[in-house]
Protein backbone atom coordinates (compact mmCIF):
# COMPACT_ATOMS: atom_id res chain seq x y z
CA UNK A 1 0.00 0.00 0.00
CA UNK A 2 0.95 3.58 -1.03
CA UNK A 3 -0.53 6.73 -0.04
CA UNK A 4 0.03 9.83 -1.86
CA UNK A 5 -0.86 13.11 0.08
CA UNK A 6 -1.52 16.25 -1.73
CA UNK A 7 -2.36 19.53 0.00
CA UNK A 8 -4.45 21.62 -2.53
CA UNK A 9 -5.62 25.35 -0.06
CA UNK A 10 -7.49 23.80 2.38
CA UNK A 11 -8.22 20.49 0.92
CA UNK A 12 -6.07 17.67 0.73
CA UNK A 13 -6.34 14.94 -1.62
CA UNK A 14 -5.24 11.64 -0.44
CA UNK A 15 -4.80 8.56 -2.83
CA UNK A 16 -3.97 4.76 -1.51
CA UNK A 17 -2.92 2.43 -4.18
CA UNK A 18 -2.85 -0.99 -3.56
CA UNK A 19 -5.26 -3.75 -1.68
CA UNK A 20 -6.74 -2.08 1.61
CA UNK A 21 -6.80 -5.24 3.97
CA UNK A 22 -5.78 -6.07 7.68
CA UNK A 23 -1.89 -6.08 6.91
CA UNK A 24 -2.23 -2.91 4.72
CA UNK A 25 -4.33 -0.58 6.70
CA UNK A 26 -1.84 0.98 8.93
CA UNK A 27 0.05 3.23 6.03
CA UNK A 28 -3.71 5.00 5.23
CA UNK A 29 -4.70 4.96 9.15
CA UNK A 30 -1.30 6.92 9.99
CA UNK A 31 -2.06 9.36 7.47
CA UNK A 32 -5.51 10.21 8.09
CA UNK A 33 -4.02 10.77 12.16
CA UNK A 34 -1.63 12.99 10.96
CA UNK A 35 -3.81 14.79 9.06
CA UNK A 36 -6.39 15.44 11.85
CA UNK A 37 -3.23 16.09 13.90
CA UNK A 38 -2.51 18.98 11.31
CA UNK A 39 -6.33 20.19 11.90
CA UNK A 40 -7.38 18.99 8.46
CA UNK A 41 -11.19 19.35 7.85
CA UNK A 42 -11.49 18.20 4.23
CA UNK A 43 -10.48 14.92 2.44
CA UNK A 44 -10.57 14.04 -1.00
CA UNK A 45 -9.90 10.80 -0.50
CA UNK A 46 -9.23 9.31 -4.25
CA UNK A 47 -10.09 4.91 -4.86
CA UNK A 48 -9.07 4.77 -8.42
CA UNK A 49 -6.26 3.35 -6.98
CA UNK A 50 -7.36 0.54 -4.73
CA UNK A 51 -9.03 -2.53 -6.31
CA UNK A 52 -9.39 -4.89 -3.54
CA UNK A 53 -11.01 -3.89 -0.26
CA UNK A 54 -12.14 -6.45 3.17
CA UNK A 55 -14.52 -5.02 5.79
CA UNK A 56 -11.34 -3.49 7.53
CA UNK A 57 -10.71 -0.93 4.97
CA UNK A 58 -14.48 -0.43 4.93
CA UNK A 59 -14.46 -0.03 9.00
CA UNK A 60 -11.43 2.45 8.60
CA UNK A 61 -13.79 4.98 6.12
CA UNK A 62 -15.99 4.95 8.43
CA UNK A 63 -14.15 5.87 11.16
CA UNK A 64 -12.40 9.00 9.46
CA UNK A 65 -15.67 10.15 7.95
CA UNK A 66 -17.70 9.80 11.58
CA UNK A 67 -14.18 11.68 12.99
CA UNK A 68 -14.28 14.51 10.47
CA UNK A 69 -17.67 14.88 10.32
CA UNK A 70 -17.31 15.52 14.45
CA UNK A 71 -15.13 18.28 13.88
CA UNK A 72 -17.28 20.20 11.31
CA UNK A 73 -15.62 18.51 8.28
CA UNK A 74 -15.90 16.19 5.67
CA UNK A 75 -14.66 13.48 3.87
CA UNK A 76 -15.35 12.51 0.41
CA UNK A 77 -14.92 9.41 -1.43
CA UNK A 78 -14.38 9.10 -5.43
CA UNK A 79 -13.85 7.49 -8.43
CA UNK A 80 -14.07 4.18 -6.48
CA UNK A 81 -13.29 0.86 -8.60
CA UNK A 82 -15.58 -1.82 -9.18
CA UNK A 83 -14.47 -3.85 -6.14
CA UNK A 84 -15.14 -0.88 -3.85
CA UNK A 85 -17.95 0.34 -5.13
CA UNK A 86 -19.50 -3.06 -4.62
CA UNK A 87 -18.41 -3.22 -1.26
CA UNK A 88 -19.99 0.45 -0.81
CA UNK A 89 -23.06 -0.63 -2.36
CA UNK A 90 -23.40 -4.51 0.01
CA UNK A 91 -23.09 -2.83 3.02
CA UNK A 92 -25.01 0.21 2.59
CA UNK A 93 -21.98 2.54 3.36
CA UNK A 94 -22.28 4.24 -0.24
CA UNK A 95 -25.55 5.75 1.28
CA UNK A 96 -24.18 7.02 4.38
CA UNK A 97 -20.59 8.36 3.37
CA UNK A 98 -20.09 11.32 0.99
CA UNK A 99 -19.28 9.76 -2.65
CA UNK A 100 -18.60 11.51 -5.49
CA UNK A 101 -18.01 10.32 -9.10
CA UNK A 102 -14.85 12.22 -9.88
CA UNK A 103 -12.64 14.83 -8.58
CA UNK A 104 -14.44 17.84 -9.77
CA UNK A 105 -17.79 16.67 -8.14
CA UNK A 106 -15.86 15.37 -5.07
CA UNK A 107 -14.85 19.05 -4.56
CA UNK A 108 -18.45 20.59 -5.15
CA UNK A 109 -19.37 17.73 -2.40
CA UNK A 110 -16.97 18.85 0.33
CA UNK A 111 -18.80 22.09 0.10
CA UNK A 112 -22.02 21.34 -0.22
CA UNK B 1 -10.84 -34.45 -12.02
CA UNK B 2 -10.53 -31.68 -10.03
CA UNK B 3 -8.05 -29.37 -8.68
CA UNK B 4 -6.83 -28.82 -5.77
CA UNK B 5 -4.48 -26.87 -3.05
CA UNK B 6 -3.81 -26.76 0.11
CA UNK B 7 -1.79 -24.76 2.41
CA UNK B 8 -0.93 -24.68 6.23
CA UNK B 9 -0.18 -21.17 7.57
CA UNK B 10 0.03 -18.95 10.55
CA UNK B 11 -2.28 -16.80 11.42
CA UNK B 12 -0.73 -13.90 10.57
CA UNK B 13 -3.02 -11.09 8.05
CA UNK B 14 0.20 -10.93 5.70
CA UNK B 15 -0.40 -14.64 5.32
CA UNK B 16 -3.80 -13.41 4.49
CA UNK B 17 -2.81 -12.09 1.52
CA UNK B 18 -0.51 -14.14 0.47
CA UNK B 19 -3.43 -17.20 0.41
CA UNK B 20 -6.10 -14.52 -1.32
CA UNK B 21 -3.37 -14.15 -4.22
CA UNK B 22 -2.96 -17.90 -4.63
CA UNK B 23 -6.92 -18.23 -4.59
CA UNK B 24 -7.48 -15.23 -7.20
CA UNK B 25 -4.56 -17.27 -9.68
CA UNK B 26 -7.09 -20.60 -8.86
CA UNK B 27 -9.93 -18.56 -9.55
CA UNK B 28 -9.06 -17.10 -12.85
CA UNK B 29 -8.20 -20.75 -13.74
CA UNK B 30 -11.79 -21.86 -13.11
CA UNK B 31 -14.23 -19.24 -13.85
CA UNK B 32 -14.84 -18.47 -17.08
CA UNK B 33 -17.22 -16.07 -18.94
CA UNK B 34 -18.13 -12.32 -18.95
CA UNK B 35 -18.53 -12.52 -15.28
CA UNK B 36 -15.20 -14.68 -14.12
CA UNK B 37 -13.54 -11.80 -12.81
CA UNK B 38 -16.67 -10.51 -10.63
CA UNK B 39 -16.82 -13.83 -9.37
CA UNK B 40 -13.27 -14.14 -8.82
CA UNK B 41 -13.35 -10.89 -6.32
CA UNK B 42 -16.54 -12.28 -4.97
CA UNK B 43 -15.13 -15.24 -3.73
CA UNK B 44 -11.25 -13.93 -2.70
CA UNK B 45 -13.36 -10.87 -0.71
CA UNK B 46 -15.27 -13.49 1.28
CA UNK B 47 -12.33 -16.15 1.64
CA UNK B 48 -9.77 -13.33 3.22
CA UNK B 49 -12.99 -12.02 5.89
CA UNK B 50 -13.12 -15.54 6.83
CA UNK B 51 -9.58 -15.53 6.84
CA UNK B 52 -9.19 -12.41 8.88
CA UNK B 53 -12.13 -13.99 11.61
CA UNK B 54 -9.65 -16.90 11.99
CA UNK B 55 -6.63 -14.82 12.62
CA UNK B 56 -8.29 -12.65 15.15
CA UNK B 57 -10.91 -14.99 16.63
CA UNK B 58 -9.61 -18.69 16.46
CA UNK B 59 -6.41 -18.78 18.78
CA UNK B 60 -5.13 -21.18 16.34
CA UNK B 61 -1.67 -21.61 16.28
CA UNK B 62 -1.82 -22.79 12.37
CA UNK B 63 -4.83 -22.87 9.85
CA UNK B 64 -5.53 -25.11 6.99
CA UNK B 65 -6.82 -23.91 4.07
CA UNK B 66 -7.98 -26.24 0.97
CA UNK B 67 -9.28 -24.83 -2.22
CA UNK B 68 -10.51 -26.84 -5.15
CA UNK B 69 -12.57 -26.74 -7.67
CA UNK B 70 -14.42 -29.10 -10.21
CA UNK B 71 -16.18 -28.38 -13.49
CA UNK B 72 -19.42 -26.63 -11.04
CA UNK B 73 -17.60 -24.33 -8.41
CA UNK B 74 -14.33 -23.36 -6.65
CA UNK B 75 -14.93 -24.39 -2.74
CA UNK B 76 -12.36 -22.50 0.03
CA UNK B 77 -12.07 -24.43 3.16
CA UNK B 78 -10.98 -22.85 5.94
CA UNK B 79 -9.93 -25.34 9.19
CA UNK B 80 -9.04 -24.52 12.82
CA UNK B 81 -8.44 -26.70 16.03
CA UNK B 82 -9.48 -26.07 18.88
CA UNK B 83 -13.13 -25.24 21.17
CA UNK B 84 -16.30 -25.22 18.73
CA UNK B 85 -16.71 -21.99 17.13
CA UNK B 86 -19.54 -21.51 14.75
CA UNK B 87 -19.17 -18.04 13.48
CA UNK B 88 -22.05 -18.43 10.44
CA UNK B 89 -24.82 -18.29 13.06
CA UNK B 90 -26.85 -15.33 13.84
CA UNK B 91 -25.19 -13.25 11.15
CA UNK B 92 -27.19 -10.49 9.12
CA UNK B 93 -25.66 -7.40 7.25
CA UNK B 94 -25.58 -4.51 9.37
CA UNK B 95 -28.35 -2.40 8.37
CA UNK B 96 -27.42 1.23 7.17
CA UNK B 97 -30.24 2.51 5.44
CA UNK B 98 -32.41 6.07 6.28
CA UNK B 99 -32.48 7.43 9.84
CA UNK B 100 -29.70 4.35 11.06
CA UNK B 101 -26.61 5.04 12.51
CA UNK B 102 -23.32 4.48 10.40
CA UNK B 103 -21.32 1.31 12.82
CA UNK B 104 -17.90 0.44 12.46
CA UNK B 105 -18.09 -2.91 12.00
CA UNK B 106 -19.94 -6.58 12.17
CA UNK B 107 -19.82 -6.41 8.31
CA UNK B 108 -16.86 -9.32 7.59
CA UNK B 109 -19.53 -12.35 7.98
CA UNK B 110 -22.30 -10.71 6.84
CA UNK B 111 -19.70 -10.24 3.64
CA UNK B 112 -19.44 -13.31 3.44
CA UNK B 113 -23.01 -14.69 3.14
CA UNK B 114 -23.67 -11.83 0.64
CA UNK B 115 -20.51 -13.04 -1.49
CA UNK B 116 -20.88 -16.71 -2.00
CA UNK B 117 -23.57 -19.32 -3.04
CA UNK B 118 -22.82 -21.32 0.10
CA UNK B 119 -21.47 -21.06 3.78
CA UNK B 120 -21.45 -24.43 5.35
CA UNK B 121 -19.75 -25.20 9.17
CA UNK B 122 -18.90 -28.22 10.99
CA UNK B 123 -17.48 -28.83 14.02
CA UNK B 124 -15.16 -32.47 13.29
CA UNK B 125 -13.12 -33.95 15.83
CA UNK B 126 -12.30 -30.73 17.40
CA UNK B 127 -11.86 -29.10 14.04
CA UNK B 128 -14.12 -26.07 12.82
CA UNK B 129 -14.74 -26.21 9.47
CA UNK B 130 -16.09 -23.46 7.74
CA UNK B 131 -16.39 -23.69 3.58
CA UNK B 132 -17.73 -21.77 1.26
CA UNK B 133 -18.66 -22.33 -2.22
CA UNK B 134 -18.98 -20.15 -5.42
CA UNK B 135 -20.36 -21.68 -8.45
CA UNK B 136 -18.77 -21.30 -11.80
CA UNK B 137 -21.69 -20.40 -13.73
CA UNK B 138 -24.18 -18.20 -13.45
CA UNK B 139 -28.06 -19.27 -13.06
CA UNK B 140 -26.92 -23.27 -11.66
CA UNK B 141 -29.29 -24.67 -9.39
CA UNK B 142 -28.73 -26.34 -6.00
CA UNK B 143 -28.89 -29.64 -7.19
CA UNK B 144 -27.37 -29.14 -10.20
CA UNK B 145 -23.77 -28.16 -8.77
CA UNK B 146 -24.21 -30.38 -5.77
CA UNK B 147 -24.41 -28.01 -2.65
Amino acid sequence: MVVQVEKKGDIVEVTPKGDLTASTIDELKTKFAELADQQVHFILLNLWGVHFIDSTGLNLFIEAHKKILHQNGRIVFFSPSEAVSKVFKMTGANQKLIMAANREEGVQRLHD
Amino acid sequence: MGKRLSFQIVPTFENVDMVRRALMGFCRDSYRGEDAESRTGDLCLAATEAMNNAVEHSGAEKVEIEISADEAKVVFRIITKGKRFDPTVGVSMPVLGEGKELQEGGFGLAIIKEMVDSVRYEYVRGRNIMTLDKVIIDGMREDEYGI
